[in-house]
């Protein structure tokens, strides 16, 4: 496994399986949640927690 | 009453709660962060005017440049924004988790043992106690404080999170998990250090490795200290001052996890061309140009909160620092991932450029978003009004000026060293060969950063005199009551619901996901580094330093040479043939195996001195110290009379080498018993060449110790076996 990170990862040679390992690795995080923020997530749930630092003036209204 | 309130869309049916959110200790942070930030920018201005007028280091140890340069820069992050993330913090998290914090008594100690840390530095600092790593300089028996106060912050956040009674995490609780977690994995991991007495310690790492270790804590101490506390606050107070919801709430998911993962594999970009080895250097630099899509994506995003709200823009203070706050981010990591590039980090690094960069986040960004927080809640929880609108417009503007005459002189400066430092003759000789020319011709632009610094600083005095009036009208109300449904103890997942919105509701699974998306960028830069032995060649002529230099080193951190001085050659034309004429050696990593800790430099307002061994004379050194314009006339150098004057204290000198030992410096017990006897000759044969001059100077003198050292610079690689 060292000789693997020594030989392969660990060297300007190498750095192309680190970078692409990396952003293979951010390309997955992002699309995922993309998906998620963009499509997976309801308009009214995602204004409704965009709402939240207003709900502590609103329960007093209404209280 | 209780049925017809809900949590996210998830109706709870709860019983009604009362409770008590805790202004005081928002109050108690407010005066704090106002405090030390007066205080912090007043020693930034003494140390900008130094620089333009050296008598004004009065010729004290503890006044001098290299003391309190450390000092201003602690004082801004860790007192007065650290007050500040701490001031928002403990106002908008009970707010947006409908709970007060779980506990006074941590909230208290939080308060108290930051502010006693934040006194230790102001102590430690200028009596010369300095482990020299940048923000990073408080000594051991400081480190394990903030450690502990960072982890009291903690659990009361966490244990808080959990005692909500708001299901769902917005978005500004998840930049401060973000926060506690990495600053506490970088604070502990850059810190480990190996001590020598009550004030003094060495790094555990050695040369490259603790430069890629300190930058990977030193930019992250920017990346997850003063942005993605900050932005936690932009998310919360930003759409509360507006008085409108965040622009796009799912922008700001992406905003998140892109950040984070991507901001801590940055670090290598602070060392580019040095000895760092080629391919950390290449990471770092990938991942910072990469950082420009999350960090515009948070300035998108602040800025279009403010949409339809322009016309109060014009009207509300509060509105207007949040706009040059969100601006200044802006151009601060537009302007990041820039410098990262080596082609223009080969220009700018080294010079006033990067103070001009950092100064674009550090007043606008950071202070800014403080200002306007401070003016929006200081009136709310007081419950008055600001009492001078007028004033704080005034205080807007003066500050904005200040801003400017802070960066645009200092970027003008930074191209103006860099031509003159890389600039050859049609004859292939430098142009400016003496570094003074480029120091002294700098002096008119150094006058207008002071006039820009105390433009700020005005502004912030009248930031605190507004605040203190303000509050004078007002009256606190220490417990505000509040009142929220209670949560109900078993939640079901939803069939719909998207694992990720699951997270958002599992406080300790989201910060366990977050460590990982944090640690895996650090993991893959720093292992490599540190197990692979091929990543930092030795070279079989350097040998570890003599007792004498090791403590001549030791003067040299304590005054803070760093600051002002790089030991760094860069593989550059103009720099190999300024620094090394003869021996014409760039800096090799093997070069610093035994140097705990590196003391490679951010800044060259001096020379480089990585081969200043044997260049000059002893009583050349001697000379400098005592009065530098005796030798460089027009030197903007302080003078160090007290390094002449004062006796050497070595009698922890076994005592350090045998830290040193410890940490893979090989001495052999043998070195280490002998030591005085060898110091002593040594120092002898220094004052003997000093006499030979005409100088009388006791070998027992701490100047005897730092010429050993800086003879003894660099000179390594040219030795023959």
């Amino acid at each position: 496994m060292l000789k693997f990170i020594k030989f392969h990862l660990a060297s300007i040679e190498g750095i192309d399986i680190l970078a692409s390992f990396a952003l293979v690795l951010f390309m997955v995080i992002f699309v995922y949640v993309a998906y998620y923020a963009f499509f997976s997530m309801e308009k009214n749930t995602a204004d409704e927690i965009a709402n939240l630092p207003f709900q502590d003036e609103e329960i007093k209204l209404k209280l | 009453m209780a049925e017809t309130i809900t949590n996210s869309g998830h109706p709870t049916p709860g019983k009604i709660e009362h409770f008590e959110y805790d202004n005081e200790i928002v109050r108690k942070f407010i005066i704090a962060s106002m405090v030390f930030g007066v205080i912090g920018m007043l020693v930034g201005l003494t140390a900008a005017l130094q620089l333009a007028f050296p008598v004004l280091n009065f010729d004290l140890a503890y006044t001098t440049f290299g003391r309190i340069r450390p000092l201003h820069t602690n004082a801004v992050i860790f007192a007065f924004v650290g007050n500040g993330i701490f001031a928002g913090v403990y106002y908008s998290m009970p707010r947006l988790l409908k709970t007060p914090m779980w506990s006074k008594l941590l909230s208290n100690i939080n308060f108290w043992g930051w502010q006693t840390i934040i006194l230790s530095a102001a102590i430690t600092l200028p009596l010369g106690f300095t482990t020299s790593k940048e923000y990073a300089e408080l000594e051991w028996p400081i480190d394990i404080a903030i450690a502990l106060i960072w982890v009291v912050f903690g659990l009361n956040m966490i244990m808080t999170i959990i005692k909500r009674r708001e299901r769902h995490m917005y978005v500004a609780i998840w930049f401060y998990i973000a926060t506690f977690v990495t600053v506490a994995l970088l604070h502990i991991v850059n810190s480990m250090e190996m001590p020598v007495s009550m004030m003094k310690s060495y790094s555990m790492y050695a040369g490259v490795q603790d430069a890629l270790v300190q930058w990977w804590y030193g930019h992250n101490a920017v990346a997850f200290f003063l942005t993605t506390p900050y932005l936690g606050l932009m998310y919360y107070f930003v759409p509360k001052a507006a008085r409108r919801p965040v622009y796009s709430y799912r922008l700001s998911i992406i905003h998140f996890w892109a950040l984070i993962f991507l901001y801590i594999w940055a670090g290598p970009h602070h060392l580019l061309y040095t000895a760092l080895p080629d391919w950390a250097q290449t990471l770092g630099t990938a991942f910072s140009v990469m950082l420009i899509f999350p960090s515009w994506g948070g300035m998108i995003n602040g800025l279009l909160t403010l949409r339809g709200a322009w016309d109060r823009v014009r009207e509300e203070p509060v509105l207007k620092f949040f706009v040059i706050a969100i601006t200044s981010y802006g151009m601060a990591t537009f302007e990041g991932p820039m410098l990262s590039i080596k082609s223009l980090n080969a220009i700018a690094h080294y010079t006033d450029w990067i103070p001009a960069h950092v100064h674009v986040g550090a007043l606008g960004w950071n202070g800014f978003l403080t200002f306007g927080m401070f003016y929006w809640l200081v009136p709310k929880i007081w419950n008055t009004k600001l009492w001078s609108s007028k004033l704080a417009n005034i205080h807007f503007w003066i500050g904005t000026l200040g801003l400017l005459f802070w960066a645009i002189p200092m970027y003008w400066a930074g191209w103006v060293q860099a031509s003159m430092w890389k600039q050859f003759t049609d004859e292939g000789m430098l142009a400016y060969p003496n570094f003074l020319q480029t120091v002294t011709v700098l002096a008119p632009l150094y006058k207008l950063r002071a006039l820009g610094g105390l433009l700020y600083f005005s502004g912030i005095l009248l930031a605190a005199w507004n605040l203190i009036k303000t509050a004078g009208q007002g009256s606190l109300t220490k417990a505000e009551a509040a009142s929220a449904p209670a949560l109900a103890e078993n939640y079901t997942k939803h069939a719909s619901d998207h694992w990720h919105r699951w997270i958002e509701r599992k406080p300790v699974q989201f910060m366990i996901w977050t460590f990982v998306a944090v640690a895996i960028g650090g993991a893959i830069e720093m292992l490599p580094t540190f197990l692979i032995k091929s990543n930092v060649p030795t070279i079989a002529t350097v040998t570890p330093y003599t007792p004498l230099e090791v403590e001549g080193r030791d003067l040299y951190i304590r005054e803070g040479c760093v600051n002002c001085h790089s030991q760094m050659i860069r593989p550059f034309r103009s720099e190999v043939v300024r620094y090394d004429p003869n021996g014409m050696e760039y800096s090799k990593a093997g070069e610093f195996v035994y140097d705990h800790p590196f003391l490679w430099g951010s800044k060259r307002t001096g020379p480089d001195l990585h081969r200043i061994g044997g260049k000059y004379s002893d009583d050349w050194h001697y000379n400098h110290m005592f009065d530098p314009e005796t030798v460089s006339p027009n030197t903007i150098m302080p003078r160090y009379p007290w390094i002449i004057r004062d006796q050497l204290n070595s009698s922890s000198l076994q005592a350090k080498m045998e830290a040193l030992k410890s940490v893979g410096v090989p001495y052999t017990d043998e070195d280490i018993a002998n030591a005085p006897a060898t110091l002593d000759k040594q120092a002898a044969a220094i004052s003997a060449s000093l006499k030979a001059k005409g100088i009388e100077c006791a070998k027992d003198r701490e100047i005897i110790a730092l010429i050993s050292y800086l003879q003894r610079l660099g000179t390594d690689i040219h030795k023959k076996k």
